[in-house]
């Protein structure tokens, strides 16, 4: 009897406790749901007929960052042409790359298919220069040309992936592989060795000329490179645009590929620009010609949403794109000047209410169940006009040449008409 | 009905070493009992045995015919408390709230033993009351045990067992509790006290049994128990037959 | 005829109570009332629920109330745990910790987000904090167990045993998955304890445990304070020793279980506030216990309100819990005499 009333004791709570959870968590009635869509319609968004050649195909983009010169090339002009009708048919805010940059770019291009190889080794060796200096200060000497390479960091590996032929990389970091949407797994496994330094004897064997390191790296590495022979060049962390240009130049030198790097970077700032002319054309015709002035709200998505600052990459290119961003309206002058990000509640989301929400994340269909689910954003006009976006958290934080990729990913939320 | 305790075959090993073996004995109301025997022999387990503080390895507790273990925790409570040997609680109650706690065994409540004044007559009894405000860091090592047996006198129950009750006491205070026992005994309770002491335990207790090793050397009255041949075996020690040897008594 | 002392604890926990409930009520009522939305709106919205035409998510009734409630809970499990493990362990500085039940929540925890189960199941989280909690509580007193029943000394080393073998693993798996920088950034978020974005599902899932729990320690405040003389005096008195202590245990997993589920790991609660408590107050449970859940519910309370109305985004409510607790402890320490053996209240030397 004494057990059985202890048994009931036990019984009692466990009904009690999942009992309530059966009632709190049972499965609530179906609710009149906002319409999915997806964003494979930023890839094909609704232009009008007049200016469907304004489209820039993101795949053939990715194709072009991934070190593709002739495509490049190609798209350069292209681009210029279009900025040279859009300026034709009277459109303002239409801007075209500088005239030494596009003959530039066509050069190059020229050079790197047409030259004989060996004479093409020689004006890049020439156009390098006897020596760099690195992020730190430290002066390195460009007096013989390596066969090798050693990224330790994530945006030096993703240059060299575009600037050279795989075998001349010794290994990449780890992390780069889960990225197959930037780096395809066809590629990345094509240098097999990771840079952990548990491989460190095979990558000594790889012979690697130089290595490319972070200035946080652990000393212990740096001096065991050291030790071995290697060539260090520091980086710093990359805060802008302009400094992933500089530091691509800066790599491209090092590694023998000054043209191919200088291709690239015209090609980043023609990018941006036809972007941007696409944008101000779509803008200006568009259904709504108030899009212009619809304010716009980005977040990024963890375990909770935060916005960022100017500080990072995202905060810079809204800042170029001239939107009406609200986390600027609600972040204070210290939390500017000194945070990454903020973290920000769905009440204040709410009151902000966006006409254009756009959320980065890792789990792009996790968050869109979430947030579709949520009752709190099912009140946002954003939600409720179809103007709210998911893209990649990867790209958006990318500090390498795919920041081109997260400004298009930006501006397509922008202009895509629902 | 005369109250009886008894323990038959009484053993508790722990970790393999046996610490009482194989100890029958019988406690009767009326009469205070010492049980004795030198440091190591098996008092202290003795008493925690008896009292189901340690589970018995073998043998079994009666109380008045019925087995006294078996039953629930409270009940052996009621019957049996032990005073234990130098007390020393971790945290600051005031004496009131330990001496109350002693009421545990007949309320959960315990609390209410302090409005219903069984905390002063407890208290009371062992000529503390004065001391109920304090806390027991501030006692005396005397004044905590006397708290402690104000604590097991609130239980009302019908057995005491007191561990070495006058260990670091002064003269004084040894023979004011001696006395105190004493009183218990003429009230009914079966009284039952370990100590070292030859000469205390012969000068107040009527019957005695004599632990070595955790076997029980004899139990029975204490002038004809304590032999010159037992002192010299168990103790080491022989009878003092020096006229300048003094005893002493309570000066009133 | 109750002692002088006995009368000026009372008169005090009267006080005292009066004082802290008023403190709560002020902090819950800043907690409800500030926010981004202006009240008329929020006002606007009920009434118009009340008429069956409101908005489904009211800033108030979705997130402010049952982010309050959240808080009072936690605060009120974290220090009542603290408050029953520090007497059955007869030691102020022991905690849930002791045992290791909040590293087998966050382990728990820790391996949900790896393995992104909670992308599936977002209840997930709640449930692997209480599960680990549980299971390691669990796992403990088996691991103790011997003939002679569990010993609380063993109780100790095994349970220090345990958290050391967890937290080793919890380290491990985030050393191995160190590249995976946004699953780093969101446990360390987590770890940190976060206030944000409470809604009603993480009330209903520590409510129950909370009031189970809660209950349970009230249920047996004179068993503890028994058992705080230590266990053969408590068997002594008449505690069904083994009985109690096990159902101690298990009230402090629910408590410790739901806190984490809800909130995450706020460090120190559970250690300085039965501490401060018992300084003022005095040992006794029937006045602890009481006094740890007002007072745990307002310091948090408190806490939050301070971070949200200050804006500090930089650290989070684990932080600061842990950095004013530690503080807090030292002050404690210096001011108790307690190297001096003199009036401490709460240990004796």
């Amino acid at each position: 009897m004494k057990k059985l009333s202890v048994l009931n004791i036990y019984i009692s709570v466990t009904i009690f406790v999942v009992g309530w959870w059966f009632f709190a968590f049972k499965p609530a009635p179906a609710q009149p749901m906002i319409e999915k869509f997806s964003n494979a319609s930023l890839n094909s968004s609704q232009e009008l007929m007049d200016l469907a050649f304004l489209h820039i195909d993101r795949n053939q983009l990715q194709d072009a960052l991934a070190g593709n010169c002739s495509l490049m090339a190609r798209l350069i002009v292209e681009w210029d042409i279009d900025a040279q009708i859009l300026q034709s048919s009277g459109l303002e805010n239409i801007n075209r790359i500088s005239e030494s940059d596009l003959m530039r770019s066509q050069y190059l291009d020229r050079q790197l298919k047409h030259a004989p190889l060996e004479k093409l080794k020689i004006a890049q060796e020439q156009s390098r220069g006897p020596f760099i200096i690195d992020d730190v200060g430290r002066c390195i000497s460009l007096d013989r040309t390596f066969h090798s390479f050693l990224p330790q960091t994530y945006a030096s590996a993703s240059f060299l992936l575009a600037l050279l032929s795989t075998d001349e990389i010794a290994a990449l970091p780890r992390s780069m592989r889960d990225q197959a949407q930037l780096y395809p797994k066809k590629l990345t496994d094509q240098v097999p060795l990771d840079i952990d330094r548990q491989n460190a004897e095979k990558l000594f064997q790889k012979k690697p000329g130089i290595a490319f390191v972070a200035h946080y790296s652990h000393p212990a590495t740096i001096q065991a490179l050291i030790n071995q022979g290697i060539l260090i060049y520091t980086m710093k962390n990359l805060m802008s645009f302009s400094d992933i240009t500089n530091e691509l130049m800066q790599i491209g030198r090092i590694v023998n590929r000054p043209f191919q790097a200088e291709l690239l970077k015209i090609f980043m700032e023609a990018s941006l620009l036809a972007i941007d002319n696409r944008r101000y054309a779509l803008t200006k015709e568009n259904v709504s010609p108030q899009i212009s002035k619809q304010t716009l709200l980005f977040l990024n998505h963890c375990q909770n949403f935060d916005m960022p600052t100017s500080k990072t990459l995202t905060g810079q290119l809204l800042q170029r794109m001239q939107v009406v961003d609200l986390s600027s309206t609600c972040l204070q002058e210290h939390e500017k000047k000194h945070e990454w990000t903020v973290p920000i509640d769905k009440e204040r989301i709410l009151n902000l209410n966006p006409d254009t929400l756009i959320i980065a994340s890792q789990n792009r269909k996790a968050l869109e169940k979430e947030v579709f689910n949520d009752p709190a954003f099912q009140q946002l006009s954003a939600v409720h006009n179809k103007r709210i976006y998911f893209v990649d958290e990867a790209t958006q934080h990318s500090p390498t040449q795919y920041i081109v990729l997260a400004y298009y990913d930006l501006a397509e939320a922008i202009v895509h008409t629902p | 009905m005369d109250q009886k305790l008894v323990a038959t075959s009484l053993s508790y090993s722990r970790n393999g070493k046996r610490l009482i073996e194989d100890i029958s004995l019988e406690f009767r109301a009326g009469v205070l009992h010492g049980i004795l025997g030198p440091n190591g022999s098996g008092k202290s387990t003795l008493l925690k045995t008896m009292s189901g503080i340690w589970t018995p390895t073998l043998g079994k507790v009666f109380w008045n015919g019925d087995p006294l273990l078996s039953q629930p925790r409270q009940r052996i409570s009621r019957t049996i408390s032990l005073v234990p040997q130098c007390p020393s609680p971790s945290f600051n109650f005031l004496v009131e709230e330990i001496v109350a706690m002693g009421r545990y065994s007949h309320d959960n409540r315990y609390w209410n033993a302090v409005k219903e004044h069984l905390v002063y007559q407890a208290l009371s009894s062992v000529d503390a009351w004065h001391l109920r405000g304090r806390y027991v860091n501030q006692l005396s090592q005397g004044e905590l045990q006397r708290v402690y047996i104000a604590r097991a006198l609130i239980t009302e129950s019908p057995i005491l067992l007191l561990d070495e009750p006058t260990a670091s006491l002064d003269i004084q205070h040894q023979l004011e509790i001696w006395q105190l026992l004493q009183k218990f005994v003429k009230n009914g309770k079966i009284v039952i006290v370990t100590t070292h002491d030859l000469a205390i335990a012969e000068r107040f207790c009527e019957r005695i049994a004599v632990l070595n090793h955790g076997k029980c050397i004899g139990s029975g009255d204490t002038s004809t128990l304590l032999t010159t041949t037992l002192l010299q075996e168990i103790f080491g020690v022989v009878e003092s037959r020096n006229p300048g040897f003094k005893s002493y008594s309570l000066y009133q | 005829m109750i002692s002088i002392q006995n009368s000026q604890k009372n008169r005090s926990f009267i006080r005292l109570n009066f004082i802290l409930i008023t403190a709560l009520l002020l902090c819950s009522v800043l907690t409800l009332v500030i926010g981004d939305t202006p009240w008329h709106l929020i006002w606007e919205d009920i009434v118009n629920r009340l008429h069956g035409s409101g908005a489904p998510w009211n800033p108030l009734l979705n997130e402010r109330l049952p982010r309050l409630i959240v808080i009072i809970c936690t605060g009120a499990s974290l220090a009542v745990a603290g408050a029953v493990m520090q007497a059955l362990f007869q030691n102020p500085l022991a905690s849930p910790n002791v045992l290791g039940i909040s590293c087998g929540g966050g382990l728990l925890v820790v391996l949900v987000f790896v393995l992104e189960w909670h992308l599936t199941y977002p209840f997930a989280i709640p449930i692997a904090a209480f599960a680990g909690c549980l299971l390691t509580l669990l796992g403990v007193y088996s691991l103790s167990r011997s003939k002679e029943g569990v010993q609380l000394h063993t109780l100790i080393l095994t349970g220090v045993a345990v958290s050391s073998l967890l937290f080793a693993i919890q380290a491990a798996i985030m050393f191995a998955l160190r590249d995976r920088w946004m699953l780093i950034q969101t446990l360390t978020e987590w770890e940190a304890g976060s206030t944000i974005d409470r809604d009603w599902k993480h009330v209903h899932m520590q409510l129950p445990l909370a009031l189970v729990g809660l209950y349970g320690c009230w249920f047996y405040h004179s068993e503890i304070d028994i058992l705080a003389l230590g266990e053969e005096e408590a068997k002594n008195l008449g505690v069904e020793v083994e009985k109690v202590r096990w159902r101690l245990f298990l009230c402090v997993a629910l408590l410790t279980g739901g806190a984490i589920a809800s909130i995450g790991m706020i460090a120190f609660f559970s250690l300085v506030l039965p501490h401060l408590i018992r300084y003022v107050q005095g040992p006794s449970n029937h006045h602890l216990i009481p006094l740890c859940i007002i007072v745990g519910s307002t310091s948090l309370t408190a806490l939050d309100l301070l971070l949200r109305f200050l804006e500090i985004h930089a650290l989070s409510i684990g932080n600061i819990s842990a950095i004013l607790g530690g503080l807090f402890f030292l002050i404690l320490m210096r001011n108790s005499h307690i190297l001096h053996g003199g009036s401490a209240r709460w240990i004796k030397n």
